[in-house]
């Protein structure tokens, strides 16, 4: 059996205020990376899209027969 | 030889595991991860506590090879301004009532494994990316963080794509909690 996934934890105290700290504080994308992110959501929605209709059009086939 | 896995082959798709599907075969060297794809993924999706994507070739209708693997669902960071646990808890029983607590609607990526024929070919990278933007642009509700449970072997692999640890509770432990700022992908 796989291991449970943990439970993410509240913060407390000085854990919380580095945490909202760092939510203020912006990390800087280079456009390299910028691009790959943009790129790889595109390749991935075309896949996830092309699944998602292939699935569609198999399990109305299975209706019909 | 090693086959070269192309994202751009409109052979590939991704598709979201039903609670009837099964993976028939998958082997990315752990057990753990191998375990829930091959066994546990359609119960966390008959229950709804998870949605698993597969990435796999269109003819592959039954699941026998799939490539690549990541299973996704609701998470939340909250904080509180209490010093510990222990303040917290006391406050709560007394007070009944949680306004001092604040939550940050997240993503959480349960699992992510790619098949050790397809490894070192930078798909777990572009998923990570993907499952970014997924949440950034494209959400239903909203969410500001990703976080995941990462295995210590694979912390280096989540810090060099931008997560960052939740804290230093589980610095020791098998696994550690790490988020990404879903803000960071913010144009400037």
């Amino acid at each position: 059996m796989a291991r449970p996934i943990k439970e993410t934890p509240i913060l407390y105290g000085e854990d919380a205020r580095r945490f909202e700290a760092r939510m203020k504080e912006k990390r800087r994308i280079s456009p390299e990376e910028r691009a790959r992110i943009n790129e790889s959501y595109e390749l991935f929605m075309d896949m996830l899209r092309r699944g998602e209709e292939l699935k569609r059009q198999r399990n109305a086939a299975k209706i019909k027969s | 030889m090693q086959p070269k896995l192309n994202l751009k082959d409109h052979q590939l798709v991704i598709s979201k595991l039903d609670e009837n599907e099964t993976v028939k075969t998958f082997d990315c060297g752990d057990s753990d991860l191998n375990d829930f794809i091959l066994y546990e993924s359609p119960l966390y999706r008959k229950e709804k506590l998870s949605v698993t994507y597969v990435l796999k070739n269109a003819d592959d209708i039954n699941n026998e090879h799939i490539a690549a693997f990541f299973s996704l669902s609701n998470d939340r960071i909250s904080l509180t301004d209490f010093d510990n646990k222990t303040k917290y808890n006391r406050f709560s029983r007394r007070f009944n009532n949680r306004k001092r607590l604040k939550s940050y609607p997240a993503a959480k990526i349960g699992r992510l494994g790619v098949d050790i024929l397809y490894k070192g070919q930078g798909v777990g990278g572009r998923a990570l990316d993907f499952v970014k933007r997924y949440f950034s642009t494209d959400n239903k509700t909203g969410c500001r963080f990703i976080t995941v449970d990462a295995y210590a072997a694979v912390i280096p692999f989540y810090l060099h794509n931008g997560f960052v640890p939740l804290n230093d509770e589980d610095i020791d432990e098998p696994t550690r909690l790490l988020f990404f700022d879903l803000n960071d992908l913010d144009e400037d």
